[in-house]
Parts: C-alpha cells; sequence; structure tokens
C-alpha cells in the first residue's frame, strides 16, 4: 500500500459522543413544531414534505478553561463545516458516553491548537467528542432544505429555510392586469378618447413604481470622458 | 510531470494564506448587503450570528495544451459569391482546470477563483477546512477530459470545418489546492442566509440574500399592467377593426407579446424573494462535510499499487523516486530506471562526446549534459494540401529519422529550437562508454509524453512552413527509443551545443 508521507500527523479520533436524548421520531416533531412557529413567518404546515433523517456526530474539540474564578468550558468544531449555529456552540453538561458501535461520526480534521489564539484562560483539559446532531430534510414546493436538531439538547439551528411574504401575488397580478386590460379593450372598442384613462392609469403606476426617476439619473462620466 | 504515479495519497497539497482579516471580511459583507436589488434595509436589520474562516478544497489540473487545426469556413455574398477562408490554427497554451472537491451546497462555488502562484505547503489539521471528497484519480481524469475539451474549443474557434486536427496534452501539475473564505451566516425579519467572502482579495463570491419586496412588487404590478393593456388593445382590434387599419399579424404578435409579458412577469417577480449569488439549493442534503471516497481499485490495480516500492530489475536495489523525476539511474548499477508506470523499466541510453571543435574552443569548461529523447521514427506522408503553397528551403523532415525531445527541466521555448536544431541536422553521436565528468541534468519528462511531443513537433513544423496547411494524413511508426546525454556548454544565460 501506498506510504503515508512523513510529517502528516496521525489520525484524530473522538474519545467519547455525548449521548443523543432525542429519537428520529421525537426531532421530526420538534422539527414541525419549529416550522409551524408564529414566531416565524414560514410556509403553512401542508405544503411541507419530510424526508430523510440522518444522524450524525460532528466531531469537536471542548476546552475546559479556568477563566478568573470561573471555569469556562468552550466548544469548536473540530472538522471544516458549512451549517450554521456550530461555530459557537453552547452546552448545558451533558451526560458522555463511549463511543456506540453503529455510531457515524465525522473525520475530525482540524488540530485542536488551530483555536488556541482565540481562548482564554489557563488550559486545564481539552477533549475531542462527538456532539450528535439530526439533519432531516424537507421539501417545499419544488426545493430542498434542512433542518439541524440537536440530538442531545432538542435545539434547532437555523439554517436556510422557506419564508412566506406578505404579499398575496394572485391578487396583486389580478389588480394591476384585469382593470387595464378592459379599459383598453373599451377603448379600442368605442371610442380611443378613453386611452387617456388608460395612459392616465399606466403613469400613475410608473410614478408610484418611482421608475420615472431613472430617467433623470446622470451617468457618471469617467476620468477620459467615457 | 508525475502525474501517472500520483495514488489517492500522495497528490501535493498546498493552501492560500488568508490576508483578509475577519474586521475587513466584516466590513466586506455591510458594503455587499447595500448594494444591488436587495433589501433596503438589510444593512441596518441584518444580524450576523456566526463568522468564520474556512478553507474549501479544489482540484487543480494544470496541463500544457498542444495541437494543430487546418480547415476553412464559408460565407456566401449577397450576390451569391461563396467565400472560403482557409485557416491554419497552432496552440500551445497553458490550460488550467480547477473543481471544487467538496460540496458547496447551497454558496454553489464550483471553480477556484485564484491563480496559481504564492500558494505554501498544505499541513493537514493546521487550519480549518472542509474535507476533500470523491476520488484523487477520477478528479485527474475529469481534468484531463475538461482540458482536452478547453483546446479543441480554443483550436476549433475559428474553423467551420475541420480538415486536419490533432492535439496533445503534456500533464504538469495535478494537486489539491485551500482556498480561504469568510463565512457569514445572518438573519434577516425571520429568514436566514448566507454570504461568502474571499479572503485572499476581500470579493464577495456568492450567498444569499433577501431581494427588495417593495421593488418586486411594483415591478410586478408594471409588467402586468403593459401585458394587460396589450392584450385589451389586441382582442379588441381582432373583434372589431374600427379606424385602426393594422395588419392582423400586428395585432397578433401584440396579443402574443402581452400574453408572455404576464406569463413572464409574474414568476420572475413572485419567485425571487431571495438573491442568490451563485450556485442553487439542489444539494442542500449534502452539506455536511465531504467523506473522501477512494477510487474502487481492480484486482490487478492493488497488485500493482502494493509493489509500490520500486526495486532495479537488475541489481534489486531500492529506488527511490525524487519529487518530479521520471526517470533515474540505479545507484547499484547506473542502469537509467523509468519509474513512471508502478512498474520499474530498464530505459537504454547514450552519452554523446563533445566534438573536438567545441573542446577546443571550451577549453577548460566542463559540458553540463541534458538529457533528449531520441525516437527513430518513420514518418509516411499518404497526403498533403496547402494553400498559398511556396517552395522554401526548409528541409523535408519526413521519412526515416531520428527526433529529439528535450527530457530536462529547461523552459520549452530554449528547449524547442535545440529539438528542431536536433531534428533536422540529425548529429552523429559518438558514445563514450566509460561515462565523463561532468552535470547531468535528472529527466523529466516521460517516454510517453516525449512520444506526444514529437508528433507535435513534426505538424508545428509543417504548419511552420509558408502557406497554409489545409490536410496532412501521415502514418507515425516509433521505431525504437532511448535517453541520449548531449553535451551543452554553459556560457552566462545561454547554451552552446557540445556536438
Amino acid at each position: 500500500m501506498a506510504e503515508i508521507p512523513g510529517g502528516i500527523p496521525a489520525p484524530l479520533q473522538c474519545s467519547s459522543v455525548i449521548a443523543p436524548q432525542i429519537d428520529e421520531a421525537r426531532a421530526r416533531e420538534l422539527a414541525r413544531e419549529w416550522l409551524e412557529s408564529d414566531t416565524k413567518p414560514f410556509i403553512p404546515e401542508d405544503k411541507i414534505r419530510f424526508g430523510k433523517a440522518v444522524m450524525l456526530y460532528y466531531p469537536f474539540w471542548k476546552y475546559t478553561r479556568e477563566d478568573g474564578c470561573l471555569d469556562v468550558t468552550v466548544y469548536r468544531p473540530a472538522c471544516g463545516t458549512l451549517l450554521s449555529g456550530l461555530q459557537n456552540i453552547q452546552r448545558e453538561d451533558n451526560e458522555i458516553v463511549p463511543i456506540p458501535k453503529d455510531a457515524n461520526i465525522l473525520p475530525a480534521t482540524v488540530q485542536s491548537s488551530v483555536y488556541y489564539p482565540e481562548l482564554h484562560g489557563i488550559a486545564r483539559a481539552e477533549d475531542l467528542i462527538g456532539i450528535p446532531l439530526w439533519l432531516i430534510s424537507y421539501k417545499v414546493k419544488k426545493s430542498i432544505y434542512m433542518i439541524e436538531v440537536d440530538a442531545a439538547s432538542g435545539k434547532i439551528y437555523d439554517e436556510w429555510h422557506p419564508i412566506k411574504e406578505p404579499v398575496n401575488w394572485r391578487k396583486t397580478a389580478l389588480i394591476a392586469c384585469i382593470p387595464l386590460m378592459i379599459l383598453s379593450l373599451i377603448a379600442v372598442y368605442f371610442s380611443p378618447w378613453l386611452f387617456l384613462l388608460v395612459a392616465g392609469l399606466l403613469i400613475f403606476f410608473l410614478y408610484q413604481s418611482e421608475m420615472l426617476g431613472v430617467i433623470n439619473l446622470k451617468r457618471k462620466e469617467g476620468k477620459d470622458g467615457a | 510531470m508525475g502525474l501517472e504515479r500520483s495514488v489517492e495519497d500522495q497528490v501535493a497539497e498546498f493552501y492560500y494564506k488568508a490576508k483578509i482579516t475577519r474586521g475587513v471580511a466584516d466590513r466586506t459583507f455591510r458594503t455587499w448587503f447595500s448594494k444591488g436589488i436587495k433589501a433596503p434595509d438589510l444593512g441596518k436589520c441584518a444580524e450576523v450570528s456566526e463568522m468564520y474562516l474556512l478553507y474549501l478544497p479544489f482540484w487543480r489540473f494544470v496541463a500544457q495544451g498542444k495541437a494543430v487545426a487546418c480547415g476553412y469556413s464559408e460565407y456566401t455574398e449577397q450576390t451569391g459569391n461563396v467565400i472560403r477562408n482557409i485557416f491554419e490554427e497552432l496552440i500551445d497554451d497553458e490550460f488550467i482546470w480547477t473543481e471544487c472537491a467538496c460540496d458547496t451546497g447551497k454558496y454553489g462555488i464550483e471553480k477556484l477563483w485564484l491563480d496559481p502562484g504564492g500558494e505554501a505547503p498544505y499541513v493537514r489539521g493546521s487550519v480549518v477546512s472542509m474535507e476533500p471528497g470523491g476520488s484523487a484519480i477520477e478528479a485527474s481524469k475529469r481534468g484531463r477530459e475538461a482540458v482536452h475539451e478547453m483546446i479543441k474549443t480554443a483550436v476549433e474557434k475559428r474553423i467551420d470545418t475541420i480538415t486536419l486536427k490533432k492535439s496533445f496534452l503534456i500533464p504538469k501539475v495535478f494537486e489539491l489546492v485551500y482556498a480561504p473564505v469568510w463565512i457569514a451566516h445572518y438573519s434577516y425579519k425571520g429568514g436566514h442566509y448566507t454570504a461568502i467572502v474571499d479572503a485572499v482579495r476581500g470579493e464577495v463570491l456568492g450567498g444569499t440574500s433577501p431581494i427588495n419586496l417593495t421593488a418586486r412588487t411594483r415591478m410586478m404590478i408594471l409588467s402586468l399592467a403593459a401585458g394587460g393593456i396589450m392584450i385589451g388593445s389586441s382582442i379588441a382590434m381582432l373583434i372589431h377593426a374600427g379606424p385602426y387599419h393594422l395588419v392582423e399579424m400586428f395585432q397578433i404578435i401584440l396579443l402574443l407579446l402581452g400574453i408572455a409579458l404576464c406569463m413572464a412577469g409574474y414568476p420572475a417577480f413572485k419567485e425571487g424573494k431571495t438573491f442568490v449569488a451563485t450556485g442553487t439549493m439542489q444539494h442542500i442534503s449534502t452539506l455536511r462535510p465531504a467523506v473522501r471516497i477512494p477510487k474502487q481499485l481492480t484486482d490487478q490495480e492493488i497488485l500493482n499499487h502494493e509493489s509500490t516500492v520500486l526495486q532495479c530489475p537488475l541489481c534489486g536495489e531500492e529506488v527511490k523516486q525524487p519529487w518530479g523525476e521520471v526517470v533515474i539511474p540505479c545507484k547499484g548499477c547506473g542502469h537509467l530506471l523509468d519509474i513512471t508506470a508502478d512498474t520499474v523499466k530498464i530505459v537504454p541510453y547514450d552519452l554523446a562526446k563533445p566534438d573536438l571543435l567545441a573542446m577546443v574552443a571550451m577549453k577548460g569548461v566542463e559540458p553540463e549534459y541534458i538529457p533528449f529523447w531520441r525516437f527513430d521514427v518513420n514518418l509516411e506522408v499518404t497526403d498533403r494540401l496547402a494553400g498559398g503553397d511556396t517552395s522554401t528551403g526548409l528541409p523535408n523532415i519526413a521519412g526515416k529519422r531520428s527526433y529529439y525531445i528535450c527530457a530536462a527541466d529547461i523552459p520549452r521555448y530554449l528547449a524547442e529550437p535545440w529539438e528542431i536544431d536536433l531534428t533536422i541536422r540529425n548529429p552523429e553521436i559518438v558514445e563514450v562508454i566509460d561515462g565523463r565528468d561532468g552535470e547531468y541534468r535528472p529527466i523529466f519528462i516521460n517516454q510517453s509524453t516525449a512520444r506526444e511531443l514529437t508528433e507535435f513537433l513534426y505538424l508545428r513544423y509543417e504548419t511552420e512552413k509558408p502557406g497554409i496547411l489545409q490536410v496532412l494524413r501521415y502514418n507515425f511508426t516509433v521505431e525504437n527509443s532511448r535517453i541520449v546525454y548531449i553535451p551543452y556548454y554553459k556560457e552566462q544565460a545561454s547554451y552552446i551545443p557540445g556536438i
């Protein structure tokens, strides 16, 4: 087999994991509750279709520091991740257990020393532990989204999610289109003078949309007069 | 050029150092918030929840693309005359292919935005980076295919009908490069968004942000109002022409335009609630770090990989490959060994003795021995056609002849004139049996690459002749190949051939 070139440190291994307290059904329930909550303007429940749920253990460096008279515990991700909410993760005192046999643990790729410059206090301990997260995918219309549920605490981390907007687009479209269509039909059929009304309405819309302001915009002249 | 021996764990890794600090990145994000068609109060109301530096891995394949294409393009004048322009294209450029080695999901970053240069060797674990996924061997294959396509596009740019096309790819580097980015997750009025900034140049690379709702509503009203007027007027004109003597075709076009405006305006402004700078959300489910999946090796490949410890087939001495070298001398017996593949092959070689004139002229100066691949080629031209051909004093190099390709790490602009000179002259090599003192340049170009360069040397020679080459058909047979060390005397910045 190919030899491992010199200078590459041995792979990092998690020593233990935080015990998951939430099963898949509960995680899905929490996700649904979060999506239906009134605090955020989401898409109605009937349009959400849940997909797969996967529990992954993310490796984290757990630094225990003595800062003044306090013992501070700081968690930092031990692998590169694009998920939100994981950089400044806060934990209660969760139960730490040995690694289960069938656990899906992501490989740790970041040395503990990477985070030293941003830590304070006297170093007391550092461990590499796995934190379980439920990753649940769901679909709204044609878009796929994902929600992260902390499998130990049940906390939901904000990720990209759909938003319901405070505009009734169908009504807006109909109000803009139908009256002008009827007016112009009548104007052509009966009297072209009615077109004045149509033109007036269109100018009103233009004025409201501030599109007329575009005409008055002066172009910036470059140094070379271009 | 040791690409052929690249296996999963032997790909060189480099990274660009971040030059943008957190404060500068934060200011860049804030400036970006106020630009474009984003929500007007985004700068005030956006709450940045996280901002962190992350390195994204990219596969990078650099290759020298060489190609010759001949052909013509035709166009018809208004008078009916068909004008034919004949072309003869020669490409000899460096091509770079990059691909993101991890899934960046909604950020949609697919290619590396930084040019080669200024990288530092990457030490695993020293920075927070995404784990590269997929197989290096597969990525290398994709790179080759992509570069072939780039060469093809470049060479066929002006030619509609191709009559001759030959392209060669000389691999230079295949590596894994880590590029730093600042990632900011922020929330705005209940929505969650992300922006991403290049940590080398300080430019926004992509991300998501809410679009100005008021502007969208107004645009929708305007487009549908205009569409309504067009539909209404055209229907009325179709039913009753009245005083409007417009052709029916115009009325139908107006109707169709109105319908199209309504159909395009409604979904465009309704769905565009989020401005996505690049990419899509298609791969959101794989936002977790990618896992390296080595290529499934066949039994034969496994057998070959297990014999990675290379040994000289004659004396059994263990052979170690210096970086980049493809043919090296055995320390035990002195034979030249080709270690490009996973097996070791003996390469025959000659050592040319400097001629008397050179020795007298450069008395007291030790020559430098530069390795050349010498191919004994039998080249039969079966068909040749060139436009505007004129006879010149350039000799014909078809037929039986030795072709020389420089195998040392010498810039091609220096080596190519030597190759043509040696190929045209075909000098008589006076061999040295016991070796001579002097510096021997290491060999960086393997046999298969040199073989391709040989054919390109011939094609380039033909295209450089006066006239525009259109058709060239030939049989190119390599009968023998070996390394020849040719003495060159170095004088200041130039080399003087010793034969």
